[in-house]
């Protein structure tokens, strides 16, 4: 009865189609109370005063928080805390949080919260990469050079010279906008502090381990008084992997007042809060053979990463070390820097760092296909990384199914047929790209396991999973239950899973990396491996000494002879020896006591032999071929995205609903980016930074009339990193969608494009260009 | 989540308890029909509100009324009632396509014609929370003197962004007013002002009793939205044609009507086109259109890129008169 493979329906399905889920804002608990964060209305400024005087009377006014009450510095990455809970001296982005006020009820803390007087002294605000780069004035102190977050410089081979000795060279300026994640559950927290000194903490966040070792630093309160439970979370993507204002504040609040409090984001609030697509400036060069072989890249790439560092010195490191797969190139060097702006900060958005770039490398390799003559396919295939390679920067990459994922999107989009003969301004585009199976060091390092599951097993039959993992709609606590109905031979009616909850579950590092299924998947498979062991060594003992199964055997047998399916235990050579699970399990537990069993997860050192090599190595990579089919109205400039063939190589679909599930997600995701979302600041400084884009009506999410169709199409390459030969399907099939899609517009009426978004009126200008 | 302020609401049964309630109406009573545009603009705090009159009980406004040649809407009927009635879809379409194409099916379940009618003007700086607002230092529709989309104007000049008056406007529709002194009669057209703040005529104490116009055969009719997404969006232009043609297809007469560039919609007579054949007569009208209109930032899209365009959607919503 395998159910590696197999079509299963979600563990959680039915209650979230009839809402009996629970969000964090669903959960409502006595005496509670609730916080309203008071936001900066300057891009930058010194706070030079809170008057919390100015509203402590009013009807209903519990407390004001300011950032003197949580001033212990915070960050996700350990190398650079810059954040306070509020802002402590500066504030440094229209809808900085300053204060949070908390009050009897959410409205009566928003009307408090309009009354409190903060004196500010206004500072010049920095907008632009650009003056980043030129401004006297420093967005925050620590920055060693300017406003710079990071600058990460590398360089493999002989860039210069194979540039040089190139047939073709090509180098285009792209541009990459901003994007954000717009996940539909609203970022939510609640603090509750009991009188025993034991807090909980209630988030909507994708890390709730590090939620809770951030809470523990910043609340300077002992962790294991600290409880994080992660309720079900309605999406995140990106958008909820680091700790946020609210938690703390909820958290603090209770302490103080010794009430529950809740503070729930307004969508505007959940926009500043951002952490989206960082905007890139990138500089590409690409040098190619007369036979199509990439001799080079250089990439010199601008980031804009807004007021704060968050992941950004990743993104820094991602934004050039993802590039290097699947289509490989002889010498490659980049220069990414990051620089702090007076806006949201951006972070890690699904594809964290590497779609900009790749939009930019897919669209030369296009260029270059196109002036040697060689078909786009084949000229990836010419270059494509093989199997069980090292990649240019010393990445190890397993499995690797490029050319299936090519030939099965080109079969699927009848690209040989149609691509000569297509109707006017309609066109087809391909594009390529790789990504990451969870990264091989956690953000803080540590010799712990990167993800643990405890598995408890009942007399009753029940089998209960325990996993500190983030399920926040991609559906890893059935891929979890899956696994285990398969080990075990068990429907998954008979399992439970609890995750997200620091109390319950052993920790995993969270819904960040597409790491969850290669880790937690591994993580399991062990603790199942022991349950398997211990369980068939009780039942080969009984069927060994039992009179009434002796008479049919007439041998004593082992636990290696024994088989897990179809709800029993059982002989393999003869299936009629059987007992059914639950009586296996009570056979079990009477032999060994209550059965529970740990499996943990660590990586295995390896990537780049050099400062910065760790950063993008992974157990395993996957990758993804799109190809779009897209017409362009030469009326309006408008496009439409008429389908996208998503072929990707996930190794092995533990469940392919699942699977094709993420491929469109991502899909779509990406086709929203080549020309509706555009997370818009003013930067021209008469606006002072304001987000111009603030709700679901201008941040223009497509609708489902807007949605091309979409093909998924898995291909499967296992490696044998992954559990079962499982890679990752979660941001992968993103990347390539947006420069399938800008090829497939210069396929339909020979424009090409290189700054996102393709607004209709960049490509009326561009069609205008063509004719003049 | 954002909060909405207190306030008193009626809920008359009839239309005599409607009156009553009118007559006690301040400048703080908003009238609410389907709540769509009203409730996320009280929840922005546009409106100083302390009263509101909900229609929702008033069935008798629930209705069409169609005569020979004429038709009649009651305000309560639904966007959604609208596009699925086959006398609107034979005699107005125009109305029928725009009535479609408002917002999204969910919406268009709760919206009513008569809140279309009267929907309050849009701007990229009024229609925000008041924390974007104050951080922006407001505008002159609400808390603020400056305007931020013409920098030394003194009128506002927020969008009428109503796509179903656009095409009531383009059939030359009329509207019943209903006050405690009275029903009276005004031609749509004359109901709209070119002030952003409050681009009609209505008072506190009066409410929007119906819309009927005229739909003789013969007469065409299109609608044509642009608009990025094919859902929800608000208009970057909305623009309605009606007209006749002659045995051989030159031009009787008609109107063009183009929205959602400031508070009043614009209305172009077509008569001076009249004798010209319809192939050269659409160019002609959808050049004199783009040169007529001045999209401004308003709206959160490139204003020459919707100047542009009025030329392509005058065209097409011509083209849609022919489906």
């Amino acid at each position: 009865m395998s159910k590696v493979g197999h079509r299963e329906k979600k563990i959680d399905a039915l209650d979230k189609v009839i809402g009996r889920v629970r969000y964090t804002d669903d959960i409502k608990l006595p005496g509670m109370v609730f916080a309203k964060l008071v936001r900066s209305p300057h891009a930058h400024a010194k706070i030079l005063k809170v008057d919390k005087e100015s509203i402590l009377g009013l009807e209903g006014v519990l407390d004001v928080l300011t950032g003197q009450d949580l001033a212990v510095k915070y960050g996700i990455i350990p190398w650079t805390k810059d954040e306070y809970p509020l802002a402590l001296d500066k504030a440094r982005y229209v809808g900085d949080a300053v204060a949070a006020v908390i009050a009897e009820s959410e409205f009566l803390a928003h009307e408090a919260s309009l009354k409190l007087k903060i004196t500010y002294e206004v500072l010049p605000a920095i907008l632009t990469i650009e003056q980043a780069k030129n401004a006297l004035v420093k967005i925050h102190e620590h920055a060693k050079v300017g406003n710079i977050t990071k600058k990460v410089e590398l360089s493999f081979g002989e860039v210069d010279k194979n540039l040089s000795q190139s047939f073709i060279n090509l180098r285009k300026n792209f541009s990459f906008h901003g994007t954000t994640h717009a996940a539909i559950e609203p970022h939510a927290a609640i603090g509750d502090f009991s009188p025993s000194g034991f807090l909980t903490v209630y988030s909507s966040t994708q890390v709730p381990h590090y939620l809770h070792r951030t809470l523990a630093e910043v609340l300077e309160y002992p962790s294991h008084l600290i409880r994080v439970v992660q309720p079900a979370v309605g999406g995140a993507f990106g958008g909820k992997s680091e700790p946020f204002d609210l938690e703390f504040v909820v958290a603090k609040a209770s302490m103080r007042l010794k009430r529950p409090v809740k503070l729930l984001y307004t969508r505007e609030e959940v926009f500043l809060a951002h952490r989206g697509r960082h905007p890139m400036n990138i500089d590409m060069e690409m040098g190619v053979a007369k036979d199509g072989t990439i001799l080079a890249i250089k990439s010199l790439i601008d980031i804009d990463g807004g007021a704060y560092a968050s992941f950004g010195m990743i993104t820094a490191f991602y934004a050039g070390q993802l590039l290097t797969g699947p289509v490989g190139m002889k010498s490659y060097s980049f220069r990414a820097t990051r620089y702090y702006t007076n806006k949201p900060a951006c972070g890690p958005k699904r594809g964290h760092g590497s779609v900009q770039p790749r939009f930019a490398f897919e669209i030369l390799c296009d260029m270059a296909a196109s002036k040697l003559g060689i078909d786009p396919i084949e000229f990836r295939k010419i270059n494509a990384l093989k199997e069980n390679s090292t990649t240019i920067n010393g990445q190890q990459v397993g499995s690797l199914g490029l050319a299936e994922t090519l030939d099965r999107a080109a079969k699927s989009a009848n690209w040989h047929e149609r691509r000569n003969r297509m109707p006017k301004d309609r066109g087809l585009g391909v594009a390529s790209s790789m990504y990451i199976s969870g990264t091989n060091y956690p953000i803080y390092p540590n010799d712990m396991p990167q993800s643990s599951t405890n598995i408890r097993i009942d007399r009753s039959g029940l089998v209960h999973i325990l996993s500190g993992i983030s399920d926040i709609g991609q559906g890893t606590n059935s891929i979890l239950a899956q696994l285990t109905a398969h080990e075990l031979g068990i429907s998954t009616s008979r399992i439970r899973v609890k995750s997200g909850d620091s109390d319950l579950c052993p920790v995993d590092l969270g819904a960040y990396s597409s790491r969850v299924t290669l880790m937690a998947g591994h993580a399991t498979k062990e603790a199942l491996t022991k349950a398997r062991y211990q369980i068939a060594q009780a039942c080969a003992q009984y069927f060994s000494h039992h009179d009434h199964w002796q008479k049919i055997l007439e041998q004593k047998i082992s636990h290696e002879e024994l088989d897990f399916a179809h709800e029993r235990v059982f002989y393999k050579k003869n299936p009629e020896v059987a007992i059914s699970f639950t009586e296996a399990v009570v056979i079990a537990e009477s032999a060994y006591g209550s059965l529970s069993f740990c499996g943990d997860y660590r990586t295995i050192a390896k990537g780049g032999d050099y400062r910065g090599g760790t950063i993008g190595a992974s157990p395993a990579y996957s990758c993804t071929t799109h190809i779009a089919d897209v017409s362009v109205n030469r009326d309006t400039g408008q496009i439409c995205i008429h389908k996208i063939y998503a072929a990707h190589d996930c190794g092995k679909a533990i469940n392919p609903d699942l699977v094709e599930g993420q491929i469109e997600g991502s899909t779509y995701m990406g086709a929203a980016e080549v020309a509706l979302e555009n997370f818009v600041i003013d930067d021209d400084g008469q606006r002072k930074g304001l987000l111009i884009t603030p709700s679901l009506l201008d941040y223009r999410l497509p609708t489902s009339l807007d949605t091309p169709d979409i093909e998924a199409l898995i291909v499967e390459h296992p490696d044998p990193s992954g559990p079962y030969g499982a890679k990752e399907a979660g941001e992968g099939p993103l990347h390539s969608s947006i420069p399938a899609v800008a090829n497939a517009i210069f396929h339909a009426v020979g424009i090409r494009l290189f700054d996102l978004p393709f607004s209709p009126s960049k490509v009326l200008a561009a069609l205008k260009g063509q004719r003049c | 989540m954002l909060s909405l302020k207190p306030f008193i609401l009626k809920k008359p049964k009839n239309l005599d308890e409607l009156v009553s309630s009118l007559k006690q109406a301040s400048p703080k009573t908003r009238i609410m029909a389907g709540g769509t545009d009203l409730l996320p603009n009280l929840k922005h705090g546009l409106y100083d509100v302390d009263e509101i009159i909900s229609l929702k009980k008033l069935r008798e406004l629930k209705k069409i009324e169609v005569r020979e040649d004429r038709i009649e809407l009651f305000s309560l009927l639904t966007l959604n009632e609208i596009s699925c009635n086959q006398q609107i879809e034979k005699r107005a379409n125009a109305i029928f396509q725009a009535s479609r194409q408002v917002a999204s099916p969910q919406i268009r379940n709760v919206a009513t014609i008569g809140g279309n009618i009267c929907l309050d003007t849009r701007c990229l700086y009024f229609n925000q929370s008041e924390f974007w607002r104050s951080a922006l230092g407001f505008c002159l529709k609400k808390d603020g003197c400056s305007c931020h989309v013409i920098k030394t104007g003194k009128r506002c000049v927020a969008a009428a962004s109503n796509d179903v008056a656009t095409a009531l406007l383009a059939h030359d529709a009329e509207i019943s007013i209903l006050s405690p002194f009275g029903a009276k009669s005004l031609k749509l057209e004359d109901f709209y002002t070119n002030n952003g703040e409050k681009n009609n005529v209505l008072t506190e104490d009066q409410m929007l009793l119906s819309t009927s116009f005229l739909s003789l055969k013969n007469t065409l009719s299109g609608f044509f939205k642009l608009r990025h997404r094919n859902s929800i969006d608000f208009s970057m232009l909305s623009v309605a044609v009606r007209f006749s043609l002659d045995a051989l297809d030159r031009l009787q007469g008609g109107r063009l009507v183009i929205n959602a560039l400031v508070a009043k919609p614009k209305v172009i007579d077509l008569s001076e086109y009249e004798g010209l054949h319809k192939t050269v007569m659409i160019e002609k009208v959808a050049e004199a259109a783009k040169q007529k209109c001045h999209p401004q930032t308003n709206i959160c899209d490139d204003p020459s890129w919707r100047k542009q365009m009025v030329s392509y959607a005058t065209k097409m919503a011509f083209n849609n008169a022919f489906l």
